[in-house]
């Protein structure tokens, strides 16, 4: 499904390189993780797979079943199935949830939703995840708090229903019971898309005991470091990166 | 007291006195240069909707009684070399001003927004502000030059502007769920263009943002 090879990445400005030799693969159906302390470059790697124009893919490649990702824009990333639920979701003044969405539906599927059903379908989403249905009307994430605009990320993932999910720090911002209720929407609608496939980009294991990950994958400066089950997981949580980086010198000694 | 609402095109010259007491909401649109002149007595309220196409205008207001309240939303889409000057007395006390100027650059020219509000003595208790944007598309210039006399002491004025590009990670968010980039835009300028006054198609139609297909 998702393939990228020797990938080297760096901002368009300033030439910071940022993704070095990155390589990664996921298959149809499966569930990776990705750890990384604070900038590894885990956020930009999802910003390149949807080809932010901040950043220049220096070498490497990149597909998504079979199509060359390196030279497509960003909407076209998008309308090949793919979803990036963001870090940081922005308000957007003046858009309204529903109207954000019903265009992002045309521009997938071509047709125009009967508007009665989509807002009904809507309304129900809202209901799955605890939100408030006034919100639909509303500018996108507007009044919203940290955990809701993330929940208002997954509500767009079940309308717009992508094949490839990339979720940046979805459980940062959401409660306790709220991580849960998410977790058991996209545990559902994994289930009923059986081909869909997952990327978490998270700090903590505790989203991974609800999504379970085929493999855990450890991202150090812009590439990945090691790969594993979630016992990596649990054992980067208990360790940190540094203790790994001064144990490894400590064999070298 | 009853609410007045009126849509009218305004090209060329408009003089219109708002009486006592009355409380009025007008939509009007121009897309050819405008002169206005509004005056406002006690109590009067008055709403303003000004789509502008393109044009170059100036709007003088006299809030002439107590307790005149102006809400001013003035939205642009340029095209070429523009200049909106506008000219806001407060004569009366406890008087209100509230303007929304905002314009969207879409081609490589200026677009200025001269905004001078005076308070003058006698005004006690008056209120005044302004909130004025300009995005810049492409590589257009934007001036938003607001000037403030106060020559009273117990009123509250305060304004703020921004001039720039449009938001690249607004841009990115939206096309991220498969919004092509003119679609994105043509989003963002929707609803830059304030939600009320005209309806969505109305506006769409007026500015004829929709490019075919
Ligand atoms: N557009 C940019 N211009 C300059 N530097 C950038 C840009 N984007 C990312 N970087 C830098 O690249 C590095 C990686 O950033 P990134 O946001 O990908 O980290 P991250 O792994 O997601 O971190 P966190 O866990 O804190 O979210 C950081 O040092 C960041 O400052
Ligand atoms: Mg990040």
């Amino acid at each position: 499904m998702l393939e990228i090879k020797q990938l080297n990445v760096e901002t368009k400005q300033t030439h910071k390189p940022i993704l070095k030799d990155f390589s990664l693969t996921i298959k149809e159906g499966e569930i990776h993780a990705i750890m990384g302390p604070n900038g590894a470059g885990k956020s930009t790697l999802s910003k390149v797979i949807f080809k932010n124009p901040l950043y220049h893919i220096v070498s490497g490649k990149m597909t998504f079943n079979g199509s060359d990702l390196t030279c497509l824009e960003t909407d076209e990333v998008a309308r090949l199935g793919l979803f990036l639920c963001m870090q940081d979701p922005m308000v957007i003044e003046g858009v309204s949830n529903s109207d954000f969405l019903r265009e992002a539906l045309f521009s997938k599927t071509k047709e125009r939703v009967n508007l009665y059903t989509f807002v009904k379908e809507m309304t129900e989403a809202t209901k799955q995840l605890s939100l408030r249905d006034e919100m639909i009307h509303q500018p996108i994430n507007q009044g919203l708090s940290g955990g809701e605009r993330k929940k208002n990320e997954i509500l767009q993932l079940l309308l717009l229903k992508p094949k490839f999910l990339i979720l940046d720090e979805l459980d940062s911002g959401l409660d306790v019971d709220s991580l849960k209720k998410v977790c058991h929407v996209l545990n559902t609608y994994l289930k009923e898309n059986k081909e869909t496939s997952v990327l978490i980009i998270t700090h903590y294991s505790r989203i991974l005991e609800y999504i379970h990950p085929d493999y855990v994958h450890k991202m150090v400066d812009g590439t990945l470091a090691e790969t594993g089950s979630l016992s990596l997981a649990h054992q980067i949580e208990q360790e940190g990166y540094q203790i790994n980086e001064h144990t490894k010198e400590q064999f070298h000694e | 007291m009853n609410k007045i609402k009126r849509k009218e095109k305004v090209n060329g010259k408009k003089k219109e006195c708002f009486s006592k007491d009355t409380e009025t909401s007008l939509v009007l649109l121009s897309d050819a240069d405008f002169e206005i002149v509004f005056e406002l007595l006690e109590n009067a309220k008055v709403e303003v909707f000004h789509y502008g196409k393109d044009v170059t205008g100036k709007v003088k207001i006299h809030l002439k009684g107590e307790n005149a309240h102006l809400i001013y939303h003035y939205n642009t889409v340029n095209q070429k070399e523009n200049k909106v000057e506008v000219s806001l007395f407060h004569e009366y006390p406890k008087t209100e001003s509230h303007l929304y100027f905002h314009g969207y650059n879409q081609e490589n020219h200026a677009l200025s927004f001269n905004i001078n509000v005076a308070i003058s003595k006698g005004s006690s208790g008056s209120v005044a502000t302004q909130e004025n944007r300009i995005f810049n598309v492409k590589e257009g210039r934007a001036f938003i030059n607001p000037n403030l006399y106060v020559d009273e002491y117990d009123v509250e004025a305060t304004h703020s502007s921004f001039t720039g590009p449009f938001d690249q990670n607004i841009q990115f968010y939206i096309e991220t769920r498969g919004l092509s980039k003119e679609k994105a835009e043509q989003l963002l300028l929707e609803g830059l263009l304030v939600q009320e006054g005209l309806t969505k198609e109305e506006k769409v139609s007026f500015f004829q943002t929709r490019k075919e297909g």
